[in-house]
């Protein structure tokens, strides 16, 4: 292992263990550990959102400049997001551009963003019509009949209102005990997970940091 | 220009040379050499011809004709067998027997007859008349009548005993009459009578020293000392009379009354026409006049089959050859056959007296190839008289020869049968000195038999090593096991074409495209195409129809109560902390949720604060009040934008441990916490309720966990989308959040609980027919998908 | 209960999975341990050797997950795979790609590709990881051009992802992209289960080294995993006999 990559695990593994002690017990200097550790992350996470920003600026400019396909959607976006890079940071010094970013965040985002869950419907249905021709078994049986029954408890179907017994006990039973146990069941294993994974981050046996 | 004539093989030289240019022998006079024999395994001397240059006279050379001598020049000449030969059948009138000079070197063994002596060896005259090719050695024979052809050409001179060893090979075929002319003297004698009887003796020439010493080689010069004379050259041809006599024997052979000694016959009984098909050992081809001589042989009769050498000695093929009349003369009975003893009691009383004491040498048995094509066999070999060794010359017989008789002699190979039944006829020919030089030493050896064993005794009949003695036996093929033939043609069995055509069949598919069969295709984008517009015109159907097509919700849910009621406790100028994050995809519905409790909340009087972890959330957040709240909504005195909280969970944790320090300024820049809305607030604890609208349960799950330290009795309520319920509802029930309002219905349920007409009402019969097209689609298209899928199946298990 | 003691009893239990899981894998480092099949895993191996074959691209896209958030564990996890698939998909014609809705998790992403760049002798491209969107949605949009135009013969979502990952799956549907695809969030499990053609469910996800890469370490955690599993099951079954009991 290279040298780079072995500092990189152990800058990693020492304050990721200081941080977790510093959770766990509660000692002074700990604690004032893991919130300078803590705050140190959120500058960079936020110094990150900025890098990437630029990352996306770049990306497509090179898009533009090799003329791949779809350049010119990469065009769009550029302009898009310098004026509203201008708008924004001009409106501390112009109040009055204020409505400006308004107006491109009611007229553009808001639409295309509500587009994009419109089609997020019909995507979901289609893939629930698919799914017994992709996945024929007992699961996607039960998952399409719970789908089923969800809906049909949820809403007040027109000139039928609710309909009773889905409405008030087989879907509270459905979603908020069967479903619900399972998502229980789900989110611990992923909470497992996720502890683990970070121990193996922190032993360097995972280092997404680097290569080899 | 002059030459100089090999002794060894007679073949022209040119003058001055030390060495044969042919054979390598000496060219020189080699040293006289003794009269002893040659022993078995010993060269024969080489002499060079110009010892027998009796006469003064230059040889002659080429184009020259020979002149004829008297033969008695080459008394000298003579080797002391062939005189003592011709004085005892002078003397004592005896019958020779096989006369062994014409072979190579052999020590004349016959002795002399007296009716040789009486007749001019009529052969030598008739060899001088006969005419034909003379090879080069003889043309080059200056001025020197050579025996033969002075016996060809002169039958009527007679010539002292010589040895020629070429024509007693051959038989002589002198039946022309010879040139008196032609003949030298010492040949004359010889060649009294133009025509000559087989019966005659086929001996020496007589030693008639008159022939021309011009003609005569110089081998034979100095045999015949007194030869002084040369005859004068035949006019009509420049081959020696004797030797002419032999080449044109075929012609004008006669028959001979005398029988004619075996060792000038070799098969004698073949016809004439039978070619030697394969070379003797020691020569690879017959000279000219020598296959006349065979050819004379062939026509005369081949009764008597007489050797002349050993029965061991191959003779391959040997074709009969014409005995020259002077050559028959000294023909020698065989002594096994009755007839040929006969013929050798005639050829005894006809001999002269110096062939008399020659034996005839038995006959080889069947299948054994003479030696030399043409030559007699002698039916026995005599040791030579003592007092006959007068000179140790090629001619004369040697002792290992005169010992050997028929019973030492060891069977010869069988050769095939067409050979043997050619060889019957042919006699072992007695090889002169010079061919026995040039055998082989094992065959030389194989000859005595005293150190040649049985095995190696057997002679080569076959292949290139034929003749040669002491070689690996030829292994005949096994009868019957053929070796296996190999066909160079591609051998494939039925089995193997078969393969080959199913992998050319194979390999032709791959380049064919299949004919796929068509199945059933579902375009996909027709079902979105459908799913689209059915949606699309479920919700907006009830908008362009108007009125209210559901009814109203008659069951509201279980957290209402506890909601609605909590809602209205608070009290009048509350610092409520507003929570924005959620993203602008579900604005729609959390707006619709969000909006009667906010309604609610200002309605009472209460103080918000905005705050967002989400980057769009301070937008959103301001979206919503415009939307929703602006016909009674005071920015600014009643609502205060914190703006965006980085960190995540990190950030909820920050704020709620200090919210001054983690949100110091508003979105407008100002200092929130100096004006009227937050003045009062300087911890979590002190904002009078918690809301926090999300679409994310995590994100809802984060501030309750982080802000459940800081908040104290703070109550939380969280309104968030449809699809997070099932997760945050368990923080409900186990209370840590005190209300909870859960997506279009909720809003519904409180704008029915307030009495307010919302965007809640506004939707709410989209959303029933947009939820019952969805419902009978998805019915409908699974119900499908699932029967393609079990007929798929079928069809691929069928 | 106290927060003290609660506090060190989880402290307690991260510090017994940690010692578990090291000394599992030193005593298993050479016998190994036998996992459960995963097919998302083993289809993925077969299509990964068919990128390779057919010189197409592979995309990976780690999600909206942040470093500093509890979504954290899904990202790097996402990480970790984009770092072995790039090792192996590097010597292609057309190296891997990863798309990100987050803005640390994208310099992280652009750190590992450029790493495996210089391993591979390439010359690394800093286009190969990118920042499609920082909302959900429009983070969802930003990576669909990146399946549809870019050749690209598997999409991989690993990280945390929401309702907007049926975006992604029906793309690559309509692409013929194969798509394995799991998330730490239950409404996107959800949704990749109807939608995805290889799901991961649940702690799926974080086995991606196990299975992927072998090592003894990551096998053994596994292993540790389940038996907290086992443990965390014991406990609640307890409490709920205790509390029906009344003692609790």
């Amino acid at each position: 292992m290279k040298p780079k990559g072995l500092f990189s695990i152990i800058v990693a593994s020492v304050f990721g263990l200081l941080v977790l002690t510093g959770y766990f017990i509660k000692l002074s200097l700990l604690v004032k550990i893991s919130d300078l550790f803590l705050n140190w992350a959120i500058l960079l996470a936020a110094f990150a959102v900025l890098l990437g920003i630029f990352n996306l600026l770049i990306v497509h400019m090179r898009k533009m400049a090799s003329r791949q396909k779809g350049s010119g959607y990469s065009l769009l976006l550029v302009l898009a997001m310098l004026t509203t890079f201008v708008i924004g940071v001009i409106i501390p010094f112009y109040p009055k551009a204020a409505p400006a970013l308004d107006f491109v965040f009611r007229a553009f985002q808001l639409p295309i963003e509500a587009s994009l869950m419109a089609i997020l419907t019909v995507t979901l249905v289609y893939s629930s019509i698919r799914l017994l021709g992709r996945r024929l078994n007992v699961f996607s049986i039960v998952f399409l009949l719970t789908v089923l029954l969800i809906l049909l408890g949820t809403v007040s179907f027109p000139f039928l209102g609710t309909l009773p017994w889905l409405s008030d006990l087989i879907r509270p039973f459905v979603a908020q005990v069967l479903a619900g146990g399972g998502a229980r069941g789900l989110l611990i294993g992923v909470a497992l997970g996720s502890l683990v994974m970070g121990l193996r981050v922190l032993f360097g046996a995972d280092h997404p940091y680097g290569g080899k | 220009m002059s030459q100089i004539l090999c002794p060894n093989c007679n073949l022209p030289n040119p003058e001055g040379a030390e060495s044969c240019l042919f054979c390598g022998s000496s060219l020189k006079p080699a040293e006289k050499a003794p009269d002893a024999p040659i022993r078995p395994g010993q060269q024969p001397t080489v002499k060079p011809t110009s010892e027998l240059d009796k006469v003064k006279t230059p040889p002659i050379t080429a184009g020259q004709t020979p002149v004829p001598r008297n033969t008695d020049e080459l008394e000298q000449a003579l080797p002391a067998w062939l005189r003592s030969l011709r004085e005892q059948g002078e003397l004592t009138g005896e019958t020779g027997s096989t006369e062994e000079a014409v072979s190579s070197g052999g020590q004349p063994s016959a002795s002399p007859s007296a009716q040789e002596s009486e007749e001019p060896l009529d052969w030598l005259n008739r060899l001088s008349q006969e005419e034909e090719e003379i090879p080069d050695w003889i043309a080059s024979l200056g001025g020197a009548e050579t025996p033969a052809a002075s016996g060809t050409s002169q039958p009527a001179k007679s010539a002292g005993p010589f040895e020629m060893p070429e024509m007693a090979d051959s038989q002589a075929a002198s039946s022309q009459p010879a040139e008196e002319e032609a003949l030298p003297d010492w040949l004359g004698a010889f060649a009294q009578s133009p025509e000559s009887s087989e019966d005659e003796s086929a001996g020496l020439v007589s030693q008639d020293e008159t022939a021309s010493a011009d003609i005569l080689p110089d081998w034979l010069d100095r045999l015949t000392p007194q030869a002084q004379e040369t005859p004068a050259p035949s006019e009509e041809t420049e081959t020696p009379d004797w030797l002419s006599g032999l080449s044109l024997g075929e012609e004008q052979a006669a028959p001979q009354a005398a029988p004619e000694p075996d060792w000038l016959f070799n098969q004698a009984a073949e016809p004439a026409e039978e070619k030697p098909e394969s070379s003797s050992p020691a020569f690879t081809e017959t000279p000219d006049w020598l296959a006349a001589l065979e050819a004379s042989a062939a026509s005369e009769s081949a009764s008597e089959e007489q050797s002349v050498f050993r029965e061991d000695l191959p003779v391959e093929n040997a074709a009969p050859l014409e005995i020259p009349d002077w050559l028959t003369d000294f023909r020698v009975e065989e002594p096994k056959a009755s007839a040929p003893a006969q013929a050798g009691e005639e050829l005894a009383e006809s001999l002269p007296d110096w062939l008399s004491g020659v034996q005839p040498t038995p006959s080889s048995s069947a299948g054994s190839v003479p030696a030399l094509i043409g030559f007699e066999e002698t039916s026995e070999l005599t040791e030579q008289p003592a007092q006959e060794k007068a000179d140790a010359f090629l001619l004369e017989t040697p002792d290992w020869l005169e010992r050997l008789g028929p019973e030492q002699t060891p069977e010869p190979v069988s050769p095939p049968a067409a050979e043997s039944q050619g060889d019957e006829s042919l006699q072992m020919a007695e090889l002169p000195s010079w061919v026995q030089a040039m055998r082989p030493v094992e065959s030389v050896i194989s000859e005595t038999g005293a150190t040649v064993s049985e095995s190696e005794g057997v002679v080569e009949q076959r292949g290139p090593l034929a003749g040669i003695r002491g070689v690996l036996p030829f292994l005949e093929i096994v009868p019957g096991r053929k070796p296996p033939a190999y066909s160079i043609k591609l051998q494939v069995t039925e089995q193997q074409q078969k393969y080959a055509r199913l992998l050319e069949k194979l390999i032709q598919d791959e380049g064919q495209p299949k004919h796929i069969k068509p199945s059933v295709q579902y375009s996909i984008r027709i079902w979105r195409w459908i799913i689209s517009v059915l949606l699309i015109v479920s919700a907006l159907l009830p908008l362009v129809l108007g009125g209210f097509l559901s009814p109203d919700l008659t069951l509201f849910p279980s957290e209402w109560e506890q909601t609605h009621v909590l809602l209205d406790s608070f009290p009048e100028n509350a610092a409520v902390l507003i929570v924005f994050d959620y993203g602008p995809a579900f604005f729609s519905e959390l707006q619709v949720a969000a909006a009667p409790v906010v309604d609610r909340l200002l309605y009472r009087g209460a103080r918000l604060a905005l705050i967002s972890t989400s980057p769009s959330g301070p937008a959103l957040a301001n979206q919503f009040l415009n939307s929703t709240q602006a016909s009674h909504l005071q920015v600014g005195a009643q609502i205060v934008n914190l703006g965006y909280l980085p960190g995540g969970s990190s950030g909820v944790y920050y704020f709620a441990s200090a919210p001054r320090e983690a949100a110091p300024v508003a979105v407008d820049g100002s200092n929130p916490w100096e004006s009227a809305v937050l003045s009062d607030v300087y911890q979590l604890s002190d904002f009078d309720a918690l809301v926090v609208i999300t679409e994310n349960a995590d994100t809802a799950r984060a501030w309750v966990e982080q802000t459940q330290s800081h908040l104290g009795d703070t109550p939380v309520f969280l309104i968030v989308s449809a699809q997070a319920e099932p997760m945050v509802r368990p923080y409900y029930d186990s209370g840590q959040v005190d209300g909870l309002v859960t997506g279009l219905v909720g809003g519904k349920t409180y704008e029915q609980t307030f009495g307010t007409s919302g965007l809640a009402r506004l939707y709410w019969d989209s959303l029933g027919m947009g939820v019952l097209a969805a419902l009978l689609l998805i019915l409908v298209g699974g119900a499908q998908m699932a029967i393609l899928a079990l007929r798929e199946k079928k069809g691929g298990n069928a | 209960m106290n927060d003290t003691i609660l506090g060190l009893l989880a402290f307690g239990l991260v510090l017994l999975t940690a010692l578990s899981s090291l000394v599992l894998a030193y005593l298993r480092r050479k016998s190994g341990i036998s996992l459960r099949i995963i097919p998302a895993y083993r289809n993925l191996r077969r299509a990964v050797g068919r990128v390779v074959e057919d010189g197409s691209r592979l995309h990976l896209s780690l999600g909206r997950g942040g470093l500093v958030t509890p979504q954290s564990a899904s990202s790097l996890a996402g990480l970790a795979l984009l770092r072995r698939l790039g090792n192996i998909t590097s010597i292609t014609d057309r190296p891997p790609i990863a798309t990100c809705g987050e803005s640390a998790v994208t310099l992280l992403a652009q750190s590992t590709l450029q790493r495996v760049a210089e391993e591979m002798h390439l010359a690394p491209d800093p286009s190969s990881a990118r920042l499609t969107g920082l909302t959900p949605f429009s983070y969802a949009a930003g990576a669909i051009p990146a399946i549809r135009d870019e050749n690209v013969s598997i999409t991989m979502m690993m990280g945390n992802f929401g309702v907007e990952a049926a975006l992604l799956l029906d793309a690559c549907d309509r692409a013929n992209v194969l798509s394995v695809a799991g998330s730490d969030h239950l409404t996107a499990q959800a949704v990749i289960y109807a939608g995805a053609g290889e799901p991961l469910i649940g702690e799926e996800v974080y086995a991606a080294g196990a299975y992927l890469e072998s090592s003894p370490l990551q096998a053994a955690s596994l292993v540790v995993q389940d038996g907290l599993r086992w443990l965390l099951i014991a406990i609640l079954v307890g409490g709920v006999l205790l509390k029906v009991a009344g003692l609790l």
